[in-house]
């Protein structure tokens, strides 16, 4: 059963740590992502699993067996790599079938995998073709096939979808989940999409600089964020700085900008504490005029665009910060004008709190 | 006056014709986005107007002066590949000053353009870096820096922001809208992706087959698609195959599947037509139970997806027709579970009817 166990794996390229003291435990059956912006190190862990580099410190184990020193064609891994490695000199079949033949496997079975498999990828056609005569996104498709049919019980993705259409990945990505989920295995996938993330994740992993910053299911890391850099990776959200200056009945106080008083839920924080609150555009309503209510924040309409499902405004508030507003398309409703005088209203829910960075939110914020 | 109009114009690659009697006029500083499949004929029509292919039949006119048998240079246009395409030997500086270089303009004109794009890229502080010493998106930045040193009033960008992380993109499509915009430019923008286009678009340009679909603001191809392609590719929807019963003033009432009886706001179709009817998925409403009502449909909840923003449920209906209803997950009061008994329902003028497709519903929604 490939559970799989990082303890304390550090990599070093010259001067930059992709992987800085990792740990991590993956159970069995599970489908895991990987994201972070490019160079937080992901590909590197994925690779360290899959034994093609080896860690300069730290174990790796698959299945309770230490690893580290176990080839990788060794560790009952199947993987898919962003550059697509097929067989150049194999036609597509010859390349899907390709691992159940070499381990002598039940090649009825692994057949029928491989011809549902081609099916649903829509190259049953293109059986016969060799690789140089397909687009890179077929020859992406084939190699995950490829993988998903090469009797491992791990399998390790590495953008398996980069490849192909947006479109078109978000159709293939849930077939990808159904099927991983169809043969019970073990999914490890990197990705820099927080949409395929979402999609298709058990828990994901967000990383950045080589460590782990938070892990979740998608839902909670959503709605529940623990970390500034994850509440602006996954979604967008309004950042505004602020000192806590009384701790309620339900919750911290919060004075930002311009004497603005927001009432929290947070019950983490105590007076005077620096701190830097996130609400997400989606929890934000508005309506014209000034409403005097708690957490109201009079404002201007600045800029408004009209996405289809909702219309996002970018209001600016009588403290000179601007906070962004997703309203839903409503049924015959009316887009608000531009320079609209408006209350912008969240619930305490819904506001987070986080203890200001120690490098500054801008650091925080930064994806690259 | 860097407007552009093509007329009639066709290029064909042996068999293929990429691009097929085409005519479009985009006004002096228009930010167009040319949206379509892969395959559609995007690239080539960009490369049309830069001059990097001839066309087959037709006339190519920037400004007022027919251009068809200039050279690239002589058509005085910025292009911004996906793959940044800097000079490698060169630092940052010097990729940013070519143009003028080549063009052996003054040296103080130059310097001053030079430092002025870098300022707007915000990297003057790089300026002696080399290309490989920065992350991908500082690098699109510097290659958009370097377009506009030459001076050009018109920018073509081939999926500009293609190869950089899916947050990135989010981010720097802003800042290229602001660009534009600020400079006064006139920009034509090829992309994939259908978000980017909806909100950097003055108008957006669906092709399809290498002919225009449809061309109209983001509001308009949303709320009016003229077919059942652009419903599908610009936004998301649901589709219905149904005959036409009976058609009154401004109504049709439609039956689908399994005799299920629907109205639809319509003035164009006629009896016994065959149609097939679009409804937007946020435009859907889902509710617990059966419930009836003017469109209202009965099914069980098949799959649940969380996106973050949002969440989907595709239900299984009756008649074994699959809707999809998405709702903002900051908007969401009731919850459903696998399996569950709901209702459906939409508006009549949420929903539109279009003829059906001649080559099949199937292949009018096929993207890839």
């Amino acid at each position: 059963m490939p559970d799989v166990k990082l303890v304390n794996i550090t990599k070093k390229y010259g001067k930059v740590v992709a992987a800085d003291a990792v740990n991590l435990q993956i159970q069995d059956k599970e489908y895991v992502t990987i994201l972070g912006p490019s160079g937080c190190g992901k590909t590197t862990i994925i690779k360290i699993i899959a034994g093609v580099i080896n860690p300069d410190e730290g174990e790796v184990y698959i299945n309770d067996k230490k690893v580290n020193d176990v080839p990788p064609e060794d560790r009952g891994v199947g993987y898919v790599f962003q550059n697509i490695v097929l067989f150049p000199n194999m036609n597509v079949w010859d390349n899907v079938t390709y691992g159940p033949r070499v381990k002598n496997l039940n090649l009825t079975q692994s057949n029928k995998l491989a011809r549902e498999m081609l099916d649903l990828i829509r190259l049953t056609v293109r059986s016969d073709a060799y690789p140089y005569e397909l687009s890179g996104g077929m020859q992406q498709k084939v190699a995950t096939t490829r993988a998903l049919t090469s009797g491992a019980n791990l399998l390790l993705l590495d953008e398996p979808l980069g490849a192909l259409d947006a479109r078109v990945r978000a159709e293939l990505r849930h077939e990808l989940r159904r099927l991983v989920k169809d043969l019970g295995l073990t999914a490890f996938h990197v990705t820099h999409d927080q949409e395929e993330a979402m999609a298709i994740s058990d828990r994901i992993i967000i990383m950045k600089k080589g460590r782990i910053i938070e892990i979740g299911a998608p839902e909670e890391l959503y709605i529940r964020p623990k970390t500034i850099f994850g509440a602006n990776f996954i979604g967008e959200a309004n950042f505004m700085e602020g000192r806590v200056t009384k701790i309620g009945e339900n919750g911290v106080e919060v004075e930002l900008r311009g004497g603005l008083i927001i009432q929290t839920s947070d019950k983490y924080h105590k007076t005077g504490d620096k701190v830097v609150i996130a609400v997400r555009p989606d929890y934000v309503t508005l309506e014209t005029g000034e409403k005097p209510e708690l957490n109201g924040l009079f404002g201007r309409i600045e800029k408004r665009q009209f996405l289809g499902g909702f219309t996002r405004y970018e209001v600016r508030l009588d403290n000179g910060d601007i906070i962004a507003v997703h309203a839903p398309s409503e049924l015959g409703e009316k887009l608000l004008d531009i320079n609209t005088r408006v209350t912008s209203h969240f619930d305490p829910e819904n506001v987070l709190v986080y203890t200001y960075p120690g490098e500054g939110l801008k650091t925080e914020l930064a994806l690259e | 006056m860097p407007e552009v109009k093509l007329v009639n114009v066709t290029k064909r690659y042996k068999k293929i014709t990429a691009i097929d009697h085409l005519n479009l006029h985009i006004q002096d500083g228009e930010y167009v986005t040319i949206l379509g499949p892969t395959g559609s004929g995007k690239t080539t029509l960009l490369r049309l107007i830069a001059g990097l292919v001839k066309p087959d039949e037709g006339a190519i006119y920037i400004g007022s002066k027919l251009v068809n048998d200039l050279s690239p240079e002589e058509r005085d246009v910025g292009y911004v590949f996906q793959n940044f395409a800097l000079f490698p030997h060169l630092t940052v500086w010097q990729n940013v000053t070519f143009g003028p270089r080549v063009k052996y303009w003054n040296r103080e004109r130059t310097t001053s353009l030079g430092w002025e794009m870098l300022e707007m890229v915000r990297l003057a502080e790089r300026a002696n870096a080399y290309p490989h010493e920065l992350s991908g998106g500082m690098q699109q930045r510097i290659a958009l820096a370097r377009a506009l040193t030459a001076g050009t009033k018109l920018l073509l960008l081939d999926e500009p922001l293609g190869a950089l992380d899916a947050r990135l993109r989010v981010e720097l499509r802003y800042e290229l809208k602001k660009f534009v915009n600020d400079l006064g430019l006139t920009a034509i923008h090829v992309t994939h992706d259908q978000e980017e286009a909806m909100t950097i678009s003055d108008r957006i340009v669906v092709l399809r087959w290498g002919r225009v679909e449809q061309v109209g603001s983001p509001v308009e191809l949303y709320l009016e698609p003229k077919s059942v392609f652009v419903a599908n590719f610009v936004g998301e929807a649901n589709f219905l195959e149904g005959i036409v019963e009976e058609v009154s003033k401004n109504k049709a009432s439609i039956k689908i599947r399994g005799d299920l009886p629907i109205s639809v706001l319509d003035v164009t179709h006629q009896k016994e037509e065959r149609v097939v009817v679009a409804v937007r998925l946020e435009n859907m409403v889902l509710k617990a139970g059966e419930v009836t009502g003017i469109n209202h449909l009965f099914g069980r909840i098949k799959k649940i997806r969380f996106l973050g923003i949002s969440m989907r449920y595709d239900i299984q209906l009756d008649n074994e027709d699959i809707i999809t209803v998405k709702m903002p997950t900051a908007h969401v009061t009731q919850r459903f579970d696998m399996g569950d008994r709901v209702t459906v329902s939409f508006a009549p003028e949420k929903a539109v009817a279009y003829s059906y497709p001649i080559e099949g519903l199937a292949k009018e929604l096929s993207v890839g």
